[in-house]
């Protein structure tokens, strides 16, 4: 599913929408929490392309995965990672907070989080 | 007139001495035991103020923790005239903390405050975080209100970073006072690639937080049970620090 949300001021409705899909998979409150906060981190350090942002949500047997953009590439053309790499606390909290970061250049810019399933025991 | 336990400030001192100079924790139990009567009598005194007693009193304890742990031994004022102010303290970053940004529905702060209880119980109970589903079933409420009056815990109120705060000795201090204690601790690669930039603007509980959550790992349930606060109120805190640390990042 996707959602498509104005850049500035609604990330509580990303929080709302993510914290529902993690319920329908099962997975536990701090770790709904912490995709939630790797969605807010994002959303609040890099400038969105644009008015809107889109925030993808899938998954698959093994893990939920957040895609998150497009965002503004740097006026000298300076690809997502390459801000990952400049900023290194951005990449070390999301590295906390998820399993896995990628970032995708190209035409559209975007942040790609995964978080594993756990097993919840229900 | 408060009441406090049977032991004199002789015997306090003593107590203190034989925890922090031997490190006899069973002098530390004793101590607080003794004066746990202080701090739940200052938690009742802000009673009726939107918040559950039982919360008010983990809060005053955590504060007399504090000052049975930082108390300096070789000050000449009495061990009580150093609790008073910590626990008071204590009890009024409670409530900035909590206070209320937005107008929240009554019924939606009330679940809030059951979850923000059950959560903890759950992860004790079940030895891991429990699933929305888990919530709702015990609250008796659907999955999205559970999904919802989670969420409001964000309409609390964010301190500014320039605001102060209370002092230990009751007095106030900038946020920006201290930071210097705090930094000696942080000696790893890691912590100092952590400390960068943003993180010296946090107060130091957050960046105890932080480090706790980034650098050591800790889940928000292991790091609720370390500092004394419920779940929920780390994970705002941690939302609300990287919040800060993303405008930090902007202004790069």
């Amino acid at each position: 599913m996707s959602v498509v949300l104005p850049a500035e001021g609604f990330t509580n409705v990303a929080r709302l929408v993510t914290g529902g899909f993690g319920s329908q998979l099962a997975l536990g409150f701090d770790a709904i929490d912490d995709v939630q906060l790797a969605i807010e981190v994002v959303l609040r350090s890099l400038p969105v392309r644009g008015t809107h942002a889109t925030l993808a949500l899938s998954s698959d047997s093994e893990s939920l995965t957040v895609t998150v953009g497009p965002f503004e590439l740097d006026p000298t053309g300076e690809p997502l990672n390459q801000v990952f790499r400049d900023h290194r606390d951005l990449g070390t909290y999301l590295g906390r907070l998820v399993d896995s970061v990628e970032t995708l250049d190209g035409a559209w810019p975007a942040v790609v989080l995964r978080k594993k399933l756990e097993v919840s025991g229900v | 007139m408060t009441s406090l336990g049977s032991a004199s400030e002789t015997d306090r001192r003593a107590l203190l001495r034989a925890y922090r100079l031997h490190g006899d924790l069973a002098a530390r139990d004793r101590l607080i035991e003794d004066m746990i009567p202080l701090a739940r009598s200052l938690a009742r005194r802000y009673a009726g103020r939107g918040e559950q007693i039982d919360d008010l009193e983990q809060v005053a304890s955590v504060g007399l923790i504090k000052a049975i742990d930082r108390f300096d031994l070789e000050r000449e004022v009495e061990l009580m005239t150093y609790v008073f102010p910590t626990v008071v303290g204590e009890l009024k970053r409670h409530f900035r903390d909590r206070a209320w940004s937005v107008t929240v529905p009554r019924r939606l702060k009330e679940l809030h405050y059951r979850l923000s209880r059950l959560l903890e119980e759950l992860t004790a109970s079940l030895g891991r975080s429990p699933t929305i589903a888990e919530l709702a079933a015990e609250t008796g409420v659907q999955e999205e209100e559970v999904i919802e009056a989670l969420e409001v815990g964000r309409a609390y109120a964010s301190r500014s970073l320039t605001s102060s705060l209370d002092s230990d000795d009751g007095g106030e201090v900038e946020l920006i006072d201290l930071l210097e204690d705090e930094e000696r601790g942080y000696e790893d690669a890691e912590n100092r690639q952590l400390l960068s930039s943003g993180l010296r603007r946090l107060d130091e509980r957050e960046r105890r937080i932080l480090h706790l959550r980034f650098a050591e790992g800790l889940t928000q349930s292991q790091i609720a049970v370390e500092v004394g606060l419920s779940q929920m109120h780390v994970s705002r805190l941690i939302g609300r620090a990287l919040e800060r640390l993303s405008e930090e990042l902007e202004g790069t």
